[in-house]
């Protein structure tokens, strides 16, 4: 699997390509772990499939952002993805949007350290 | 039984994707040959779970036994689509496996409590060293043409 | 122009409070659910797209509604957070609300409309802003673009009106409301070829029993005899009103068995629970004679019965060895006959026995006679004779944790080698199969057993023919 990276408005966008299972999501999870906290938007526009694993790695990474003050945020997500966020109620840890770019603006203005 | 497929895979992970859409091609076979209509859940439902007891199967062989592969084998039948995936890893009782607790949000353990979401019979048994894991959905015929 | 429907769970805790397994998304009025009613409502506005978005979980109702394919819509689904306000709602769509007048409605109520009138023009030119309110909802019009704030063609506005959805008595109200008085405003399911009566598919009702308008039958029903329903009754799906039983006024939820020599006026009654709508009270019934097929079955399995079964079973043995040396051997040869084994539940103290099952394909003319016979089932004689099954009971449950809960929960748990179910030929979903097998289970008899065997073997036979029929096609 591949994941584009671009940032905007100071917030790191990812975007994986493919599938997010057991075989990518360790590439995800390390992804997802070299931010310094901070906040990230997930595009799903090119996932067409995610199962536990690929899961797993979604909720870690969002556990490690929120205990360092940042978010993350997913963008674009398909029906199949959905119902496995829904299935496993962790539709109700990340806010979701059909647009990334109204996610991005969601963020509070970065403060600069 | 109208039709059987059986794939013989090396449990390895590169193997996860083909496992996991063998299983989806499966079951949207057997979803047109019963002229269902939405087959998109149906069909999903079997490439989840699929997906889930692959890696599982994967995820819990030892590494130091002789080579072997994992079986997934469909019966695609009027009405139903049976998914039984063979393995020679360690026994492992499906009642013993902890459901997780989804308002903790873990990290890990989806698995099996996704398959018994999307599949409508899973059972597990020991045979010959081998467990196998029997999985059906049925095509409820209100989805049917 | 669009549609956005944002509903959030807790606008439906008074119902959650009386009906927790109920999915809320999927609460009706008169059979058909809330949400068709605002579906059909945008599809008259000219809304060719519809988004459901709440916080609740959409299994069930994309279950039901898939992607609108049925209304001629893309019907989607979007997930909010217990904490979203309507316009963060809005920006987590905002790509589906861009570009076209959106309506959107918000909370829980019912909406009155016409369906005769066409809402198509008002919509389109009626100002931007809060069309309509109520106590717990909304109407919007969302318009990013200047609009020409035209009269509509007639002059005046088509009817339009909300109503607050706050209690089941409110729920209540509204059913009788629209099937005494608005009915012809909206499309209604079931078949209706006399005046406010509506009937589902594959309804049963007894020659003496009594059905007096207005009434509103759903799906998959039973109407026993001397059972009067109506004036104003609303029976859901998966229904048994048993015999003698009077429904007068009143709404019964899906899949509820209602037993004999019940009246139920001005009630609303959903499995075991019973509401009155005007005191607003509540009572849940612990006596499954009365509500819901659960009673302790105390005319189970006594001796006498196992060994009737039992008798029964060595008889079909007997008889049916012949065909079964036969008809295998041939048929496992061809390939079309395979066994294989798993465990099940044989009652309620946990015990589990591995049954054989044979998957036989009934193609041919070897497969068609062994199906009509049914000898995939042959293997499991031995087990009715050793007490194991009944001959005919209620569904074999597989052994997983899933299943013992269920039967735990339940209080008639007799797995047969045949289900009564399928005596009755009842559809395949497995909630209708355990509604009618429980109903037989307490009504059982040992000769009633009987009747059902041989109307059960009747249905094979005929069965195999119509599938044969339908293969040849």
């Amino acid at each position: 699997m591949q994941i584009d990276q671009q940032v905007m408005k100071n917030i790191f966008v990812f975007m994986p390509r493919g599938r997010l299972d057991a075989a990518s999501a360790p590439l995800l999870r390390e992804r997802l772990a070299a931010g310094d906290g901070g906040n990230m938007v997930l595009d799903f526009s090119a996932v067409d499939f995610m199962d536990s694993s690929g899961l797993g790695a979604l909720v870690a990474g969002a556990r490690r952002l929120r205990a360092q003050h940042g978010d993350i945020k997913l963008a674009c997500i398909a029906d199949t993805v959905r119902r496995v966020l829904e299935l496993t109620r962790a539709d109700r840890l990340f806010d979701i949007y059909d647009d990334p770019e109204a996610a991005i603006s969601r963020f509070a203005p970065e403060k600069s350290v | 039984m109208k039709e059987r497929v059986t794939l013989e895979l090396p449990p390895d992970l590169h193997f996860l994707r083909l496992a996991a859409m063998a299983g989806a091609e499966a079951a949207r076979y057997a979803a047109s040959a019963i002229g269902m209509q939405r087959q998109d859940v149906f069909t999903h439902a079997v490439e989840l779970a699929v997906s889930e007891v692959f890696t599982n199967a994967v995820k819990h062989r030892r590494a130091a036994t002789p080579a072997w592969h994992v079986m997934i084998h469909f019966g695609i039948n009027a009405g139903d689509l049976e998914v039984i995936v063979k393995d020679r890893n360690p026994h492992f009782d499906l009642d013993s496996v902890p459901s997780p607790d989804v308002d903790a949000f873990p990290e890990d353990g989806y698995g099996l409590y996704l398959v018994k979401q999307v599949m409508d019979t899973v059972t597990v048994r020991r045979e010959a060293q081998c467990n196998i894991v029997t999985m059906t959905k049925t095509i409820r015929p209100e989805d049917a043409t | 122009m669009k549609t956005l429907l944002v509903i959030k769970a807790n606008t439906f805790d008074w119902l959650q409070a009386v009906f927790p397994d109920r999915s809320p998304l999927l609460a009706s009025v008169c059979n058909k659910p809330l949400l068709e009613y605002l579906l059909d409502f945008a599809i008259l506005c000219g809304s060719r797209h519809f988004r459901l978005a709440t916080d609740m979980p959409l299994a069930k109702v994309e279950a039901v509604f898939g992607g609108g394919g049925r209304w001629g819509i893309e019907l989607t689904y979007a997930p909010i957070r217990k904490t979203d306000d309507l316009a963060t709602a809005l920006q987590k769509n905002s790509r589906y609300c861009a570009g076209s007048r959106l309506l959107v409605m918000q909370g829980c109520f019912f909406l009155h409309y016409d369906k005769q009138k066409n809402y198509g023009p008002f919509m389109q030119t009626t100002a931007p802003g809060e069309l309509l309110t109520c106590a717990t909802g909304r109407i919007l019009i969302h318009d990013a673009t200047p609009l020409k704030t035209a009269p509509s063609p007639d002059g005046s506005p088509p009817p339009l009106a909300l109503t607050s959805l706050r209690s089941i008595g409110e729920l209540y109200r509204l059913s009788m409301r629209v099937l005494g008085r608005d009915a012809r405003q909206y499309v209604l399911p079931g078949y209706n070829n006399e005046t406010d009566v509506y009937i589902g598919r594959n309804v049963m009702i007894a020659r003496s029993a009594r059905i007096e308008p207005p009434v509103m039958i759903g799906d998959h029903v039973q109407i026993h005899k001397n059972a009067i329903v109506g004036p104003g009754a609303v029976i859901g799906r998966n229904v048994i009103i048993d015999a003698y039983s009077r429904i007068h006024h009143s709404v019964i939820l899906d899949k509820t068995y209602v037993g004999e020599h019940l009246v139920l006026d001005r009630k609303l009654a959903g499995g075991r629970r019973l509401v009155d709508p005007g005191e607003e009270t509540m009572v849940q019934l612990e006596d499954a004679h009365l509500l819901s097929t659960m009673r302790p079955s105390s005319r189970g399995r006594n001796r006498l019965q196992r060994l009737g079964h039992g008798l029964l079973a060595a008889l079909l043995w007997v008889v049916l060895a012949m065909p079964y040396a036969l008809l295998s051997f041939i048929l496992k040869r061809q390939g079309r006959w395979r066994r294989s084994e798993a465990a099940y539940w044989v009652d309620s103290s946990g015990r589990s026995v591995r049954l054989t099952r044979v998957f036989l394909n009934p193609s041919g003319f070897c497969g068609r006679i062994a199906a009509s016979l049914a000898l995939d089932r042959y293997p499991l004689l031995g087990r009715v004779m050793r007490g194991d099954l009944a001959l005919i009971g209620t569904r074999r449950l597989p052994a997983t944790a899933a299943n013992r809960a269920v039967i735990e929960a339940d209080a008639g748990y007799r797995p047969g080698l045949f289900s009564y179910a399928e005596a009755e030929h009842w559809p395949v979903p497995e909630y209708d199969q355990d509604i009618v097998d429980r109903f037989h289970l307490a009504h059982q008899t040992l000769i009633y057993d009987f009747v059902m065997m041989v109307k059960v073997l009747l249905n094979k036979l005929h069965e195999e023919t119509a599938l044969c029929k339908s293969i040849s096609k």
